[in-house]
C-alpha cells in the first residue's frame, strides 16, 4: 500500500513538473479569426480572439468595432499537449451582428501584456441582404416552440440559449398595400416578434373589421417561425394570423387594433417551468380606399377567368340540360360575386341555378371558384343556340375593365314534348288561387303535449330507486358475497344463527341431536365418529364452559339420541310438547354461552 | 313450510303502479275554453277566439291549439304569426296534412322564396318515427325496460344462474341501453329548439356578430331559419345552403 502511494505521488510530481516546464518555455501569442468572410445581414459572425501563453488574460476591448454589434461573448480555456510540451490557450468568442450591408471591417484587437503590445490582424467581411447560412434542414425556420419541445437545435447558438430576463414580445401588423380600390384584395398579416419562448397565443378581440369583407386564413396546427434581426437583436418571428381584406367603403378605413393573450414559458430550463400570461395588441392601420373608376362601378375587382359548358350536346325535349358556369378567381372576392344569367326564351326555360363557392387559401393569396349549375328545359325541338355570356371585372393591377365572353353553343333537341311546362315560379298576384283557403280549425280533446314524463319528479325518483337497487345488487355480489361473508367473524355468527334457527324449528326431540352434532362438527372440527359425551365434556372444559351448561348440553343431546331410537318415549302428549319447548329455550341460551367461550 | 312474500317483487309492482298513475295525463282544465274558442272561431269572431286560445297556451301546448291560433292569425291577416304557430303545431305533429297545407298557403304571402333544405332519407324516417311514438311513450317504455332488467337481476341473485335468466338479463340490458340512447336523443332534440321565424322588417344578415359587419342579405319577416350559433345577443342563422349570416336575437322568434 505504501508502495502504491509512493508511485502515485511520484507520478503527480512528474506531471506537475512537466506542466511547469511547459509553461516556462511557452511563447505569448495573440490571434484573431472569423468563421466566414461573407455573411447575410440576418446571420451572426463568430469572431474569436485566442491567447496563448497568457495566464488568465482579461477580456480584450472591442471599442473600435463600429459596424457590428456584440450580441454575446463567451470565454474558454484549454491545455494542448504537443510533443510533450503543454500550451495554455484562452479563447474569447464574440458573436457579432452586422449593422448594415456592404463590406464591413473588423479593426485589429489590441492587447498589452507585461509591457508588450500585441495586435491582431484586421478582417473585411462582406455583408449581403438576408442570410447566406447553409439551410441545413432550415435551421432558421422553426416550428412554434412548445414547453414540451425536446429540441436542442433550437438553442444551437449561445445567444438563444440564454433567454432575456425581461419580456421582449411585440406584435406587428402588415398590409400588402396602404392605398387600395374598393373591393381590391389586401393581405393583412399579424406577426409576432419574440425573444421569449411562447407556449400559446390566443386572439381575444373580435376579429371583425368594419368597412371590410374579411376572409381569414385557417390557423395551422403549428406555426413556422424565422429569425430576424431588429436593431441588433435577434427575434423569432411568427405569422400568427393572416386575412385577405376587401374594402367595402371608400375613404380612410381603419383596421382596428387586435388584442392577443400569450402564455410565455418564463423559465424554460427549470424542471418545473413557469408560465406567464401577457397581452399584446397590434397597431391600428389606416387604408386609403378610393372608389372604382366611374365606368367600373359595381364590377367585381380582381383577376378572374370565366367559362360556360353544357353537359350534353344532344338532349331529349323532355330532359333537363345542365349548364355549368365557372368563374375562377386568381385574385378577388368570390363570396360577393354575382354570376351572369341566361334569359328564358321561347325555345328554352332557365331555372334558378345551384351555386357553390369554394375558397382556396394558398401560401400568400386567396383564390376560389364559383360554380353554378343551371337547369334548362326545352320548349321546342331542333338546333337551339345559347348566346355568349359576358362577365366583366375590374383589374386593379392594370387599372382596366376586362370583359370575358363565353363561347356561344348549340344543343340539338329532339323528341316530342309530353306535357306542358309547369311554372316553378309564379307571379305574386297569381299565388293565392281563387277560393283557396287554409284548412279549418281542429276540434276534439286537447292536453298538454309538452308535459313530459321524464321531467316529472316521480320519473326521476323511480329511476334513482332502480339505479340504487342495481347498485345494491352489485354491492351484494361483488362486495358482500365476496368479502364480508367470507370473514371469520361473520362465518362464526352465521354458524350460530343457523344452528339457533334450526333449533327454533325443532318439533321433536330426535331432531336436536343431528343439529348439535353438525354444530360441533363445524365449530370444533370434530368428525362425526369423534363426537361423544366424553369428547364434548373435554372440549367444553378446555374452554372453561360452565359445568352445569356442559351437563345440560350432554343430557339434552343424549335424550335426543335416545328418542331417535324409541320415538314413542318422547315428543308425545301435551306435557311433552311443553317440556320440549322449555328444553329448547334452555338449550339455545346454553348454546349462546358455549359459542362465546369456544374458539 | 310457510312461504314469505318476496319483498322486491312487491316493491316493483308498487313502483310501477305509482309511476303509471302519476305520469298519466290528467284531463286539463283547458278543454272547456278550447271548445268555447272553437265556437267563436266558427262564428267568425277571430279576435275573441284568439284571445282565449292564447290564454290556454299559457297553461299548456297542443298541436291543435297552435294550429287554431295560426288560423286565427291568418284570418286576421297576421301571416308572420300565423306561420310561427303553424310551425309550432308542426313541431308537435310532424307530417300532419292540414298543417302542411296551411304552411304552404301562408308561405305564399311572403316575399322571400328561399326553398328550405330538404331532409335526407334517414332524417325523414326518424321524424316519421317521432310522429308515431311520442316522447312520453319512449319514457314509459324506458322505465318499464329498467324495471324488467331489475327483476331479471333480482331473480338471478335469488335463484342463481340459469340459461333463461342469463338470456333475460343480457337481452333486457341491451334493450334498456338502446331505449336509453333513443330517449337521450329525443330529450336532447326536445330541448334544442333551433328553428325560428324572422319577425322584424328589413332584417339584415351580416358576415359576423355585430353592427359593424358587412350586410350579406336582407331578409323579410316570415322566413324560416335554422339557428346555428350564438354570440351574445347575435345569432348565426341559415335559411338555405346559400343564405346564412348573423342577425340580432330580437329579429326572430323561436318555434
Amino acid at each position: 500500500m505504501m508502495r502504491m502511494n509512493r508511485i502515485f505521488v511520484l507520478i503527480s510530481f512528474l506531471f506537475l513538473l512537466m506542466v511547469f516546464v511547459g509553461f516556462a518555455d511557452e511563447k505569448v501569442e495573440f490571434k484573431a479569426s472569423i468563421n466566414a468572410d461573407k455573411i447575410g445581414i440576418d446571420d451572426v459572425l463568430i469572431y474569436t480572439l485566442t491567447f496563448k501563453g497568457v495566464e488568465n488574460p482579461s477580456e480584450p476591448s472591442l471599442s473600435d468595432l463600429e459596424e457590428f454589434k456584440v450580441v454575446q461573448t463567451s470565454r474558454s480555456t484549454e491545455f494542448r499537449f504537443v510533443n510533450g510540451v503543454s500550451s495554455h490557450y484562452t479563447n474569447f468568442v464574440y458573436y457579432l451582428m452586422p449593422l448594415k450591408t456592404g463590406t464591413l471591417t473588423i479593426p485589429p484587437a489590441i492587447y498589452k501584456y507585461k509591457g508588450e503590445h500585441y495586435e491582431t490582424e484586421p478582417f473585411k467581411v462582406e455583408v449581403v441582404k438576408g442570410s447566406v447560412a447553409p439551410r441545413r434542414a432550415q435551421p432558421h425556420r422553426r416550428r412554434f416552440p412548445s414547453i414540451f419541445d425536446d429540441d436542442d437545435d433550437f438553442f444551437r447558438s449561445p445567444f438563444r440559449r440564454t433567454q432575456p430576463r425581461e419580456i421582449d414580445v411585440k406584435l406587428k401588423a402588415e398590409v400588402s398595400k396602404r392605398k387600395a380600390l374598393k373591393g381590391e384584395p389586401i393581405t393583412y398579416r399579424i406577426l409576432l416578434f419574440t425573444r421569449n419562448r411562447i407556449q400559446s397565443v390566443n386572439m381575444v378581440s373580435n376579429q371583425s373589421f368594419p368597412g371590410f369583407w374579411q376572409e381569414w386564413f385557417p390557423i395551422s396546427r403549428s406555426i413556422d417561425g424565422e429569425d430576424r434581426n431588429v436593431d441588433g437583436k435577434i427575434y423569432q418571428v411568427f405569422e400568427i394570423r393572416k386575412a385577405v381584406l376587401f374594402p367595402t367603403q371608400t375613404g380612410s378605413v381603419t383596421i382596428p387594433s387586435l388584442k392577443f393573450e400569450m402564455t410565455l414559458v418564463v423559465d424554460a430550463f427549470s424542471l418545473f417551468s413557469d408560465a406567464r400570461r401577457i397581452v399584446r395588441a397590434t397597431p391600428e392601420i389606416t387604408i386609403a380606399v378610393s372608389d372604382l373608376p366611374q365606368e367600373a362601378l359595381g364590377l367585381p375587382v380582381g383577376d378572374f377567368t370565366f367559362s360556360v359548358k353544357a353537359d350534353k350536346k344532344e338532349v331529349d325535349i323532355n330532359d333537363i340540360l345542365t349548364l355549368r358556369l365557372n368563374i375562377r378567381a386568381r385574385k378577388g372576392n368570390i363570396k360577393t360575386l354575382e354570376i351572369p344569367e341566361f334569359v328564358t326564351t321561347d325555345y328554352y326555360k332557365i331555372y334558378p341555378p345551384k351555386i357553390s363557392r369554394d375558397t382556396n387559401f394558398n401560401q400568400n393569396s386567396l383564390s376560389g371558384v364559383v360554380k353554378a349549375e343551371i337547369p334548362v328545359s326545352f320548349k321546342k325541338v331542333g338546333l337551339i343556340s345559347f348566346p355568349a355570356l359576358e362577365f366583366k371585372y375590374f383589374n386593379p393591377d392594370a387599372s382596366i375593365i376586362v370583359t370575358l365572353k363565353s363561347s356561344p353553343f348549340s344543343i340539338h333537341v329532339k323528341g316530342v314534348k309530353e306535357k306542358q311546362e309547369t311554372a316553378l315560379t309564379i307571379p305574386q298576384t297569381e299565388i293565392i288561387k281563387k277560393g283557396e283557403d287554409i284548412d279549418f280549425i281542429k276540434k276534439g280533446n286537447i292536453y298538454d303535449q309538452e308535459q313530459y314524463y321524464y321531467q316529472t319528479s316521480t320519473f326521476k325518483i323511480v329511476l334513482v330507486v332502480f339505479f340504487l337497487l342495481n347498485l345494491l345488487f352489485l354491492l351484494k355480489v361483488f362486495v358482500f358475497d365476496r368479502f364480508i361473508t367470507q370473514s371469520t367473524l361473520l362465518k362464526k355468527k352465521k354458524r350460530l344463527n343457523n344452528t339457533l334457527n334450526r333449533l327454533k324449528k325443532v318439533r321433536e326431540y330426535s331432531e336436536i341431536s343431528p343439529i348439535l352434532e353438525e354444530y360441533l362438527k363445524e365449530k370444533a372440527g370434530l368428525g362425526l365418529s369423534e363426537i361423544n359425551n366424553h369428547s364434548i365434556e373435554e372440549l367444553f372444559s378446555k374452554y372453561r364452559v360452565n359445568d352445569s351448561d356442559i351437563k345440560i348440553f350432554i343430557k339434552l343431546k343424549s335424550e335426543s339420541e335416545l328418542s331417535r331410537f324409541s320415538p314413542q318415549k318422547a315428543g308425545s302428549g301435551k306435557g311433552e310438547g311443553k317440556k320440549l319447548r322449555n328444553d329448547l329455550k334452555q338449550l339455545i341460551e346454553i348454546l349462546k354461552r358455549i359459542d362465546s367461550r369456544v374458539k | 313450510m310457510r312461504k314469505r312474500l318476496p319483498l322486491l317483487p312487491v316493491l316493483l309492482v308498487f313502483f310501477i303502479t305509482v309511476t303509471v298513475s302519476s305520469i298519466q295525463l290528467s284531463p286539463d282544465s283547458f278543454q272547456e275554453p278550447f271548445n268555447q274558442a272553437n265556437q267563436l272561431y266558427e262564428e267568425g269572431k277571430y279576435s275573441e277566439a284568439l284571445s282565449i286560445y292564447l290564454d290556454i297556451e299559457k297553461k299548456g301546448a297542443h298541436w291543435k291549439l297552435f294550429y287554431n291560433i295560426g288560423n286565427c292569425y291568418y284570418k286576421l291577416n297576421n301571416f308572420v304569426r300565423a306561420k310561427i304557430y303553424y310551425l309550432r303545431a308542426e313541431r308537435l305533429k310532424p307530417f300532419e296534412p292540414s298543417i302542411q297545407k296551411n304552411i304552404e298557403i301562408v308561405n305564399k304571402r311572403f316575399n322571400d322564396k328561399i326553398p328550405g333544405e330538404k331532409l335526407d332519407f334517414l332524417s325523414r324516417v326518424a321524424l316519421r318515427i317521432e310522429s308515431f311514438i311520442s316522447l312520453n311513450i319512449v319514457s314509459a317504455v324506458f322505465l318499464v325496460s329498467v324495471i324488467i332488467l331489475n327483476v331479471f337481476i333480482f331473480v338471478l341473485l335469488k335463484r342463481g344462474k340459469s340459461r333463461f335468466i342469463l338470456y333475460g338479463v343480457s337481452f333486457s340490458l341491451v334493450i334498456t341501453l338502446l331505449i336509453f340512447g333513443y330517449h337521450m336523443y329525443r330529450t336532447g332534440k326536445q330541448n334544442l329548439r333551433n328553428t325560428a321565424v324572422i319577425v322584424k322588417e328589413d332584417t339584415n344578415l351580416r358576415s359576423g356578430p355585430g353592427e359593424n359587419n358587412t350586410i350579406l342579405f336582407k331578409v323579410n319577416p316570415g322566413l324560416k331559419v335554422k339557428i346555428i350559433d350564438q354570440s351574445r345577443n347575435w345569432l348565426q342563422v341559415s335559411a338555405s345552403s346559400q343564405v346564412a349570416g348573423w342577425m340580432e336575437q330580437d329579429s326572430l322568434e323561436r318555434i
